[in-house]
């Protein structure tokens, strides 16, 4: 009686926290890699079969007698803010209390003299971009949470002092995929608030797993930056209602398609702020950098491919309303400094989780520049972005997560070598590396589509010299790490610890879906994103633009076939020859590399890579960042009460 | 794709080294005559190339024979797609990917050195990826493409919009023919800071490529001054032989330049020149 | 005469001289006597050099660092050795700390004596190692 999409939703929606209730009650290991197992299949092939749907036609699904749901989801809300509240008692934290009362007092004036009423409106909308979304959360993430089977193993193993409470961590990452699925195929704005908070509070306590002061620290901050986000994501929906229609506004549908865009500055500048928070955008970029210290594959599920997605997702979803006003141009230059500046911060981090999270700030910080400007181009470089930078960003994390377990250090400094001592791990990190900034890989195609989208938008200009210098920045951090990958120090070799076959299952899946991704761009850029664009911008034709010019694509086409054969030149090719030691200054040097010393002994020669502090580091460079994103937002705010609009 | 590309294409890649070999003659023999000596014989270059061709094969870590390998048919590659009018911004992706490669040949010499100078030629590849990205977006104002072709075909040279981008071309040349700074460069002068840097643990027939692809990078350089000399082709025949001697003379009276002095130079020069010029033609609503 | 011959780039080393024959090498490697006319470049670096010219009678300290630069070297190389202490030990011979020249070490292709080595011998000897490079690289082609 139901149709089979609306079968997919609920699966989606209602699989992973039925699992998440289960992980939390059953201990033994072998149950829950069984049951985490089975619900990964279900949510795959869900989610697949969703976006499938979703991509051949959008898929929009009205239920009757929601009132129900929606009253479940305010129960739910009532209960992230008041664990939030009693943490923040138990833990005496003035701030993440304040912001959780008044968040708390703001859901419920909502609630009960907010809305006149019941309007109608479509349940579950799937768009090409929450498709997309689907993919990503549905694919990446349950890989992210088999791979977490095999982690917490050794993350237990290693971390002495920390309390095993493996059942809490899969409960709360399995319910935080049902947020995230929430999240993305709602279409009430109140209900979508529900999924973010929930994600908000998934985060706060898997970055607090530990409960080490430092990691209880960074997840206050956190809480009370995303607090202050979902705060402003509230105003907006005020600020919605205020509005006088006789449109539903709360309904996303009926906001995009809403003609006087004039009306909606408020809101709008409310909704860019709480994505620019829960983005980590600057200068609220230090929550994410302080989540490192959570479990790696909380890293790279939360805060690097799903939810800090979230809130770019968001602000792409609403794109086509920042085009036509000034909030939107001041939210891209929010954007685009934050590229600029983490990808300055990220040369100074020698820590690769670090590099990671500064890489994946700035990064978001391209996404929301396309999402402020929100012209067509710039909405395909935006998607394009979030689905190279997920694939790429989890891999990078898992296999820093993975080498740190199996060297014992998360020091880029350390892993000189890594192709000689984890041969595997260090493959799957070069693609990554690879896919991050180099041609003929993926986020270098969505780059150059977001140069094409910049030079046609409105102030284009700035936003080019911004990302002509952040992407000088990029090239800068990432090479010199893939440097170190390729040099042979003879280091002791790595314990022979083998990798658990969760592990080592998820990391080759995403090796392989970087490379599938980047191979498929063409076809992710015709099946994907432009029906999705003209269902905004009827008009929109792709034509032959720059990298998609088929010229462009014949040659990117022959680069990767010249790499190829370069990769194939470098297992088969010949290595006869003589063996040189290294030269340092005459010193007399050992057949390993290492040189002579004064005393008769032989000693290792070491080198480390540029940090440039002095320029870059976070010290010098935090501060003003922090000056400048902060001006920039108030007068974003200032631009929206005033409801600012650009003619064109 | 037309015939004449190809056939464009070809020709770069066969005229390319020997033009750029010649050249680098040309460079020393003017060095020379700059100092008061009479330098090597023009043909000098080729020599050297042939002789590391015939050296013995030797290396640091077999790893490099792939990097420097990749190095150079990357740069050809480059090339090959500006001759044939192809997009800018791909050719300098695809050389931004060719110094990757030289750039990962040093570290895996394992060296200090190499690696010292691995992470300096990282520093002139990030000081020079602005300056590469405002040209391409500079041409994109003037043509509507990124299209080198297009650029080719304007009835106006290119120089006339872009003023300022041409300045900080000819200030980033410096850097490009391995000039300055003298503690990155892998020039001909005398001793060099790090022992050639880069190159330092390469060898023979690596050293050979690296030297090769030096040439095709400098025919690169050379001929996109012909993007804003376009349609007049004695204009910028002139304008190539007067940046080669201006480069020369620079090189010579600026021997000590060093590599935190070229950054922040070379940075302050297209912040305000080729940023402005940008910024200017945008604000003008760019000429197409 | 291949291309051996007109591009040798050297690698000058004092293993323990008394920097006579040393300045003798620099001065003679000045742009004053222009040697970018045979196409010599004073590399100092191993890997890129195909003349090895050592001074010195080579004492313990030195011993491993003059084996180990010239290991470095690829093939075809030539060492000449420069002075009458790299081609003897000269006065230093029979010094406790002195191998005695530069052959009891690594093996010599030219020996230009002197004390200190006058230019024009220099030269010569630098003629003389070409000659021998030249040879070398022959050598190498055949067994190939």
């Amino acid at each position: 009686m139901y149709p089979p999409e609306l079968i997919a939703i609920l699966i989606l929606l209602l699989v992973p926290v039925s699992a998440a209730v289960l992980l939390a009650v059953f201990k033994p290991d072998l149950v829950r890699n069984v049951l985490a197992g089975i619900t990964s299949v279900i949510i795959i092939g869900a989610s697949v079969f969703l976006a499938w749907k979703a991509l051949i036609a959008p898929v929009s699904l009205t239920l009757e007698h929601t009132e129900w749901i929606g009253m479940l989801l305010f129960i739910a809300e009532i209960g992230v803010a008041l664990v939030i509240l009693g943490l923040s008692i138990k833990y005496r934290k003035i701030l993440p209390l304040l912001l959780s009362v008044i968040q708390l007092i703001l859901i419920l004036i909502l609630e009960f003299f907010g809305i006149a009423g019941p309007h109608a409106m479509t349940t579950f909308t799937v768009t090409g971009l929450s498709a997309v979304m689907v993919l990503i959360i549905g694919i990446i993430g349950t890989l992210i949470c088999v791979y977490a089977l095999g982690y917490m193993k050794d993350y237990h193993d290693h971390q002495i002092g920390v309390p095993v409470r493996k059942r809490y961590f899969f409960a709360l990452m399995f319910l935080f995929l049902s947020a995230m699925f929430g999240l993305v195929l709602f279409n009430n704005l109140m209900w979508i608030l529900c999924a973010w908070e929930v994600t908000t509070l998934c985060s706060f306590l898997l970055i607090g797993y530990s409960r080490t002061p430092e990691a209880m620290k960074n997840a206050f901050r956190a809480v009370w930056m995303n607090l202050i986000g979902g705060i402003c994501f509230t105003l907006a929906i005020f600020f919605l209602l205020r509005i006088n229609t006789p449109v539903n506004l709360l309904s996303v549908t009926d906001l995009l398609a809403f003609p006087n865009v004039s009306a909606l500055t408020i809101p709008l500048a409310f909704i860019a702020v709480a994505g620019l928070t829960k983005a980590a955008q600057m200068p609220f970029s230090t929550w994410l950098t302080g989540a490192m210290v959570a479990p790696t594959p909380v890293s790279a599920l939360l805060h690097s491919s799903t939810m800090v997605k979230a809130g770019v997702y968001l602000l792409v979803l609403f794109a086509p309303l920042f085009s036509q006003t000034w909030v939107g141009i001041f939210l891209a230059l929010i954007g685009a400094f934050t590229f600029l500046a983490t990808s300055a911060l990220a040369i100074s981090q020698s820590n690769a989780k670090k590099v990671l999270a500064y890489s994946t700030i700035a990064n978001l910080g391209l996404i929301t520049a396309c999402a402020g400007i929100g012209t067509a181009e710039a909405i395909m470089a935006a998607i394009l972005l979030i689905i190279f930078h997920a694939v790429a960003k989890a891999l990078l994390f898992l296999c820093v997560g993975a080498v740190e377990h199996k060297i014992g250090s998360r020091d880029i400094e350390d892993m000189d070598g890594l192709l000689v001592r984890l041969p595997l791990l260090a493959t799957m990190m070069v693609i990554g590396i690879s896919g991050m900034y180099l041609a003929p890989f993926g986020m270098l195609i969505s780059k150059w589509a977001a140069l094409e989208a910049f030079l046609t938008a409105p102030l284009g200009y700035v936003f080019i010299a911004i990302l002509a210098f952040g992407s000088a920045f990029t090239i800068f951090f990432w090479t010199k790490w893939l440097g170190k990958l390729f040099m042979r120090m003879n280091r002791p070799p790595a314990e022979k610890i083998a990798l658990h076959i969760s592990e080592k299952l998820s990391v080759i899946v995403m090796g392989v879906l970087v490379i599938g991704c980047c191979l498929g761009f063409p076809a992710i850029i015709t099946g994907v994103i432009i029906p999705y664009l003209n269902g905004i911008h009827p008009y929109f034709y792709l034509g032959n633009k720059g990298f998609f010019y088929f010229d462009t694509l014949v040659m990117l086409g022959l680069m990767a076939f010249i790499l190829l054969f370069l990769v194939i030149g470098a297992f088969l090719g010949s290595r006869e020859g003589r063996t040189i030691a290294p030269y340092l200054g005459g010193r007399a040097v050992d057949s390993e590399g290492r040189f002579l010393g004064s005393l008769g002994v032989y000693k290792e020669a070491k080198t480390s890579n540029y940090y440039l502090e002095e320029y870059f580091g976070e010290k010098v460079l935090l501060k003003p960042s922090w000056v400048i994103s902060g001006v920039l937002i108030i007068v974003m705010l200032v631009l929206g009460f005033m409801g600012v609009m650009i003619w064109i | 794709m037309d015939i004449m590309f190809i056939v464009g294409a070809v020709l770069f890649l066969i005229l390319a080294p020997i033009l750029g070999g010649l050249l680098t003659g040309c460079d020393r023999v003017l060095t020379a005559r700059f100092q008061s000596r009479v330098g090597p014989p023009l043909l000098q270059p080729f020599y050297d190339v042939a002789k590391l061709w015939h050296k013995e094969k030797a290396f640091s870590n077999p790893v490099e024979i792939i990097f420097t390998t990749a190095y150079l048919v990357l740069i050809a590659f480059s090339g090959a797609m500006l001759a044939t009018g192809g997009n800018l911004l791909f050719v300098f992706f695809s050389l931004a990917l060719a110094h990757t490669f030289l750039i990962l040949a040093a570290y895996s010499a394992n060296a200090p050195y190499a690696h010292i100078g691995a992470e300096r030629e990282l520093l002139s590849v990030m000081i020079l990826e602005p300056i590469l990205i405002l040209f391409a977006a500079g041409c994109f104002l003037v043509t509507g493409s990124f299209d080198t072709y297009h650029m080719l075909i304007q009835d106006v040279p290119g120089i006339i919009y872009l003023p300022g981008v041409f300045i900080v071309f000819i200030a980033v040349l410096t850097l490009k023919l391995r000039k300055s700074p003298f503690d990155i460069s892998t020039s001909h002068h005398a001793h060099q800071e790090l022992v050639k840097g880069v190159t330092s643990s390469l060898s023979g027939r690596s050293l050979a490529k690296v030297e090769i692809a030096h040439w095709y990078e400098m025919m690169i350089f050379l001929s996109m001054i012909l993007l804003f000399f376009a349609g007049y082709p004695v204009l910028s025949a002139v304008a190539i032989i007067l940046v080669f001697l201006l480069e020369i003379v620079i090189d010579n009276i600026f021997p000590r330049v060093t590599w935190k002095m070229t950054v922040k130079s070379l940075w302050i020069v297209t912040l305000v020149f080729g940023v402005g010029n940008i910024v200017v033609l945008g604000i003008l609503g760019g000429i197409v | 005469m291949s291309s051996a011959s007109k591009s040798p780039w050297l690698l000058h080393y004092n293993a323990s001289s008394c920097n006579g024959c040393d300045i003798e090498i620099l001065a003679a490697l000045t742009p004053v006597y222009d040697v970018e006319r045979f196409g010599i470049i004073n590399t100092g670096n191993p890997a890129h050099a195909d003349i090895f010219v050592v001074t010195g009678g080579v004492n313990e300290q030195n011993k491993a660092v003059l084996k180990n630069i010239y290991d470095q070297i690829p093939e075809p190389k030539v060492v000449v050795a420069v002075g009458i202490c790299a081609s003897s030990g000269g006065v230093f011979r029979e010094c406790y700390n002195i191998s005695g020249g530069v052959d009891t070490i690594i093996p010599v292709d030219v020996y230009v004596p002197g004390c200190s080595v006058r230019p024009e011998a220099l030269i010569e000897g630098i003629v003389k190692a070409l000659g021998v490079l030249e040879e070398k690289r022959a050598a190498m082609e055949a067994k190939k």
